[in-house]
């Protein structure tokens, strides 16, 4: 990561990453988060870039489901596409080992609730984090699909994921709103995405506030702290925990 | 090394707007800009038989290769929905196929023509001419897990500004240049290009081309592999450690060192395409980017495996 000098001569950590550097951020960042989400690291065919996936499931008004008792949701599920079934599975492994000392008293109630709601309005949402080598900092992708297997629109998208006091302000950004589809730089099939172009300045503006300038620290906190900026547009939270324990 | 264009004065084509910039002379972006190429449009059988019309005549077009589908779909629409009677047909469920693979509406005809014609068959070992080149038309089941959807003349807009701020970023670290175009100025542009008018469209981006004479930072180059590869886009520098222009040979060596070695040592065993034809890969990057570049102001490199 680049030390850029400004006017003053004080030397300001830049905000963007080669595609290296890149590299030991989501490193970073899969430890962090490696006991709280499922983020895996996945490449296509010989390409050396590589994306960060996460798949959740939201409830479509934009609330998120409880863990899912696992015969229900797998039942269910019969259009989903392969790929995303093995992600659901580890998804729901995943929530089976979170200790539930908090949610066995409604446990019961969910799960008789979940065999009416789970297989009309829930959406399966894959979350990419994608390097651009453009503008040299990481992009959220992410597409929602219905249990049909189907990918929604635009407009749904920000009915469903964006929160509501948010929906305008991103709409209105940058000079077609904040959030367009594009071919997704690795798998070449359409995605929705975040625009980066206010990416740099926001993390700049971050960085010169931490009081660690370190330049290796910066990096392995950098996709966790600007996918907590980024992500909350969407609907992507990051626990605060994991937040907290990796601040610098 | 080819001289940079003149910033001679140009009288603008069309006078209909006295404030349209003249655009500087350059033959070789001129020459570009005209290039075009003939298709033959089809409508699907299968969906024409389903409206009762199965035996509506193609429709023949000469299309700009620096111009998108998206813009000719209105022109395409009129002729079939002409030909066919109880049919109308809507805009942004219109669809393009080559062979089978949906055409990206979002890339440029002639890059489109690059990749499923010259590079394909090159790939297959065919020699015959490709043209009048055979597409598809569809008005139903739009492929949205393949295709973008709203492929309308607002999202091509859109999506070609977002180009030209990409570039605009690469070149010089910010999309100031692009967002400090006036409103005017970034009308004409579009209208420039829609309307196939080169003086409309050069006028205006020669401006961000040139870049007022600051040697860019990075230059926009996508590189297209055959097979449906993942597009190639890597942060290429203008010039090297000693400040020289790099060239293209260099540029295709830093992302496909295999294929272009830096030094050549028996027969090629690929070349690189841009707007049909093999430029030279000794040509300065830099010069290639004023003068080569799309509309969108990428050079949209197409490699040939030999």
């Amino acid at each position: 990561m680049a030390l850029e000098s400004e006017p003053q001569t004080q030397l300001v950590p830049s905000a963007r990453l080669s595609f290296d550097d890149f590299q030991i951020a989501i490193t970073s960042f899969l430890k962090q988060t490696a006991r709280r989400m499922p983020w895996t690291y996945s490449r296509a065919g010989q390409t050396p870039q590589g994306y960060l996936s996460l798949t959740e499931l939201k409830h479509s008004q934009n609330a998120p489901l409880q863990p899912p008792p696992q015969a229900t949701l797998v039942d269910k599920l019969d259009s989903v596409s392969k790929e995303d079934q093995l992600l659901l599975d580890d998804l729901v492994e995943h929530f089976e080992e979170i200790p539930d000392n908090e949610e066995a008293d409604h446990e019961a109630e969910a799960r008789e609730d979940m065999s009416q709601k789970v297989s009309q309005d829930f959406l399966s949402v894959c979350y990419h984090v994608v390097f651009s080598p453009s503008y040299q900092v990481p992009v959220l992708y992410f597409n929602a699909y219905r249990p049909d297997g189907t990918a929604i629109s635009l407009e749904e998208i920000y009915e469903s994921l964006v929160p509501e006091d948010w929906r305008s302000s991103i709409r209105n950004a940058g000079l077609n709103g904040g959030i367009s589809q594009q071919d997704h730089p690795v798998l070449s099939i359409p995605y929705f995405y975040m625009h980066p172009c206010e990416t740099v300045s926001l993390l700049e503006t971050i960085f010169k506030n931490t009081t660690s300038t370190r330049q290796s620290s910066l990096l392995d906190s950098y996709i966790l702290t600007w996918l907590s900026f980024t992500g909350q547009a969407i609907g992507l939270t990051i626990p605060s925990d994991i937040v907290a324990s990796a601040s610098v | 090394m080819p001289p940079l264009p003149d910033k001679g004065k140009t009288p603008a084509a069309t006078a209909s707007t006295s404030n349209t910039t003249p655009a500087p002379h350059n033959p070789i972006a001129k020459v570009i800009w005209d290039g075009s190429i003939p298709i033959q449009f089809s409508w699907d059988k299968a969906e024409a038989t389903a409206v009762g019309s199965n035996a509506v005549e193609s429709f023949f077009y000469e299309a700009p290769r620096c111009s998108y589908f998206s813009l000719l779909t209105s022109h395409v629409r009129k002729h079939f929905v002409d030909m066919a009677l109880h049919f109308i047909g809507d805009d942004a469920e219109i669809w393009y196929d080559y062979e089978g693979t949906p055409l990206k509406w979002h890339y440029p005809i002639g890059l489109l023509y690059d990749i499923h014609g010259l590079q394909a068959s090159a790939g297959r070992g065919m020699n015959g001419s490709l043209l009048p080149w055979k597409i598809t038309v569809h008005f139903q089941n739009f492929p949205a897990d393949k295709l973008i959807k709203s492929q309308a003349i607002d999202s091509c807009q859109d999506y070609f500004m977002s180009m030209i701020k990409e570039a605009d970023y690469l070149r010089n670290g910010s999309t100031k240049k692009v967002m400090n175009l006036s409103k005017s100025d970034q009308t004409q542009l579009w209208d420039g290009l829609w309307s196939n008018n080169y003086d409309k469209f050069w006028g205006i981006n020669h401006k961000l081309t040139t870049n007022d004479n600051v040697v860019a930072r990075h230059l926009p180059v996508r590189i297209y592999m055959p097979e449906n590869c993942p597009v190639i886009q890597d942060l290429v520098p203008s010039v090297d450690e000693n400040n020289q222009h790099r060239t293209l040979r260099q540029v295709l060596n830093q992302s496909l060192p295999d294929i272009f070695p830096l030094v050549e040592t028996g027969t090629p065993v690929a070349t690189a395409m841009i707007h049909g034809i093999i430029p030279s890969l000794d040509t300065s990057v830099i010069w290639a980017s004023q003068n080569m570049s799309y509309p969108d102001n990428f050079l949209h490199l197409v490699v040939i495996i030999k």
